[in-house]
């Protein structure tokens, strides 16, 4: 079970707090169940993401507040050496370009195995063994010969497996997803996802997926939470949010995407202006239909049932 | 928008290959792109062209644009055989074929003001005063949802979506009667994505423009299309109207992608 609790992760200039990204994000994730994190971008779905693993692609991003807890450690109060035997072993992050997360120069086995060399003290035979068995899990055909390739010898779908492997390896708690199809072909993305859903069938995962397609996050969650600009707008079991959207962004984003039952031709629903961040306390103020005075102040983030929570202003009575 | 039965443009027998080198010391090999490309397209139609990476759609809205050469085969454009005129023939057509494609910020030049950019097609291709010029721009920025005051600003201090409104304004200035749309929403955020589909729908009822759109997202496709061609590895593999592909798709190909779709996949 991992629980993050108002974390905030902010821009650093000149060793101050230019500005935050995150702003207070608090989330549960728990055992064997698949959590959609959905945004667009800039709404700090995936520094969320980068926060369980304490990596960011800058060095000025840090985590100015809050805690991430893995059943009962913090992690972020962890020293950098102790968090690096949780990274990989059981947090693994497969980064949003998958494709060039390999490193060309070496071959997969040798890749594959440097996560066992860290973190067991398995003998080489043994570790050799594992690598074949977890490309079965993935399954790459071949498994023998595969292991000798590099990775420019393998498609973008075989890749995004080999990275999946190597992401179950240790078989870790939780797997964080960064847009984990976005730049395989379609045909590709279904192979991918029901992967997903094996595995964590079969060895009792916690995945993370990061998205902004709402059309995987209905195949695949079991719970949701949409972020707009750094905060969450709304959480909620699948068909809550899908059948009940009550922020005017969710509705938005639901009714946005053309489907394959939408009528051909007719104007999509769409958000008006641009994906610009309010300052006020409602961070899609400037954006919003039914923005009223009182969006702008502080105000709390509300249940209506035990399954469905959101951040609007109308809701509260 | 109701297609008429009269052509637009003509792609026959379109064939196109690359030569790839294999390993230090191997030989070539040939990969063919485009496999005898057969394809009307006609006047005030949308007409989809979908597939996945690799399958050669993007090569075929290059070449009917001319700007990479078929190894063999015809392109006819209102008539005319375009496929072997010159360059000086070629920029007349060019003013009724336009292009929008994938990545709006790169299709802009990054030194120039946006008011500039926009100038450039009617200075090069007509005879029109600055003045006139800039009356054509205000008017067609007004139909794309710009402010014509922020053209004095550069590409790089818009978003994403305000730069695609801007290409296809630069592309509608001409009133093209025929538009190449390669991916154009494909890098947009969600909700900034229906605005512009949005955009291209309203804007084609108003100018007829008949458009090749070109994109891996079969759902788009679906939105925006009167009929739909299938590519897979350089050959269409199935062409019809758009209903019919989605509700009674013929190829194994086409009905692999249909059902690939999450929606589809995972509806238990």
């Amino acid at each position: 079970m991992f629980k993050v609790k108002n974390l905030e992760v902010s821009l650093i200039k000149n060793n101050k707090i230019d500005r935050l990204l995150v702003k207070g994000v608090s989330l549960k994730i728990p055992d064997g169940k698949i959590i959609s994190l959905v945004g667009e971008s800039g709404s700090g779905k995936s520094l969320t993401g980068y926060s369980f693993m304490r990596i960011f692609p800058s060095q000025n991003l840090k985590i100015t507040s809050g805690k991430i807890f893995f059943n009962d450690i913090d992690l972020i109060s962890l020293p950098e050496e102790k968090i690096k035997e949780f990274r990989g072993r059981d947090i693994f992050m497969i980064p949003q370009e998958p494709l060039t997360a390999l490193n060309p120069v070496l071959t997969i086995e040798r890749q594959l195995s440097e996560i066992f060399e860290v973190h067991t003290n398995l003998s080489k035979d043994e570790i050799k063994a594992q690598c074949l068995k977890l490309l079965e899990l993935v399954k790459i055909d071949n498994p023998a010969v595969r292991l000798k390739s590099y990775p420019h010898q393998l498609s973008g779908g075989q890749r995004q497996r080999i990275l999946i492997a190597m992401a179950v390896a240790l078989k870790p708690s939780l797997i964080i997803a960064d847009e984990p199809t976005t730049a395989l072909d379609v045909t590709i993305q279904g192979e991918i996802l029901e992967l997903f859903l094996e595995l964590r069938k079969q060895l009792n995962l916690s995945i993370l997926l990061i998205t902004h397609d709402f059309g995987i996050v209905k195949s695949l969650s079991d719970y949701i939470y949409v972020m707009y600009g750094g905060k969450i707008v709304e959480e909620g079991i699948k068909e809550e949010i899908f059948e009940n959207p009550l922020h005017p962004y969710t509705q938005g984003l639901i009714d946005a995407v053309p489907s394959i039952t939408s009528v051909p031709k007719k104007p999509l629903k769409t958000i008006p202006g641009y994906s610009k961040i309010s300052d006020f306390y409602c961070p899609f103020y400037d954006r919003c239909d039914l923005a009223q005075a009182n969006c702008k102040r502080e105000f709390l983030f509300t249940f209506i049932n035990e399954n469905h929570g959101v951040l609007c202003r109308r809701v509260i009575k | 928008m109701q297609k008429s039965n009269q052509i637009i443009l003509q792609c026959i027998n379109i064939n196109k290959s690359y030569e790839l080198k294999k390993g230090f010391f191997g030989g070539k090999i040939k990969i063919d792109a485009l496999k005898n490309i057969n394809l009307n397209i006609y006047s005030n139609e949308i007409l989809g062209l979908v597939g996945e990476s690799g399958s050669g759609k993007s090569t075929l809205g290059k070449i009917i644009l001319r700007l990479i050469e078929p190894d063999s085969g015809r392109i006819i454009f209102n008539n005319q055989d375009i496929t072997k005129l010159s360059y000086r023939d070629m920029k007349k057509v060019r003013t009724k074929m336009q292009a929008v494609f994938q990545d709006p910020l790169s299709s802009l030049n990054p030194r120039m003001r946006v008011i500039d950019l926009l100038r450039e097609p009617l200075k090069i291709h007509t005879k029109m005063t600055l003045r006139e010029i800039d009356n054509e721009i205000a008017l067609t920025l007004n139909q794309v949802g710009i402010n014509i005051d922020d053209t004095y600003k550069y590409p790089h201090e818009f978003s994403g979506g305000q730069r695609q409104r801007i290409n296809l304004a630069r592309a509608l200035l001409l009133k093209p009667e025929f538009l190449v749309a390669d991916e154009p929403v494909s890098s947009l955020d969600v909700s900034i994505q229906a605005q512009i589909l949005n955009l291209f729908m309203e804007l084609q009822k108003i100018y007829r423009f008949s458009m090749l759109f070109i994109s891996h997202d079969l759902r788009v496709v679906r939105h925006i299309s009167d009929r739909i061609a299938v590519i897979s590895k350089g050959e269409i593999v199935e062409l019809g109207e758009t209903q019919k592909i989605f509700h009674q798709p013929e190829n194994e190909y086409t009905k692999k992608l249909i059902s690939s779709l999450p929606e589809k996949h995972f509806s238990h």
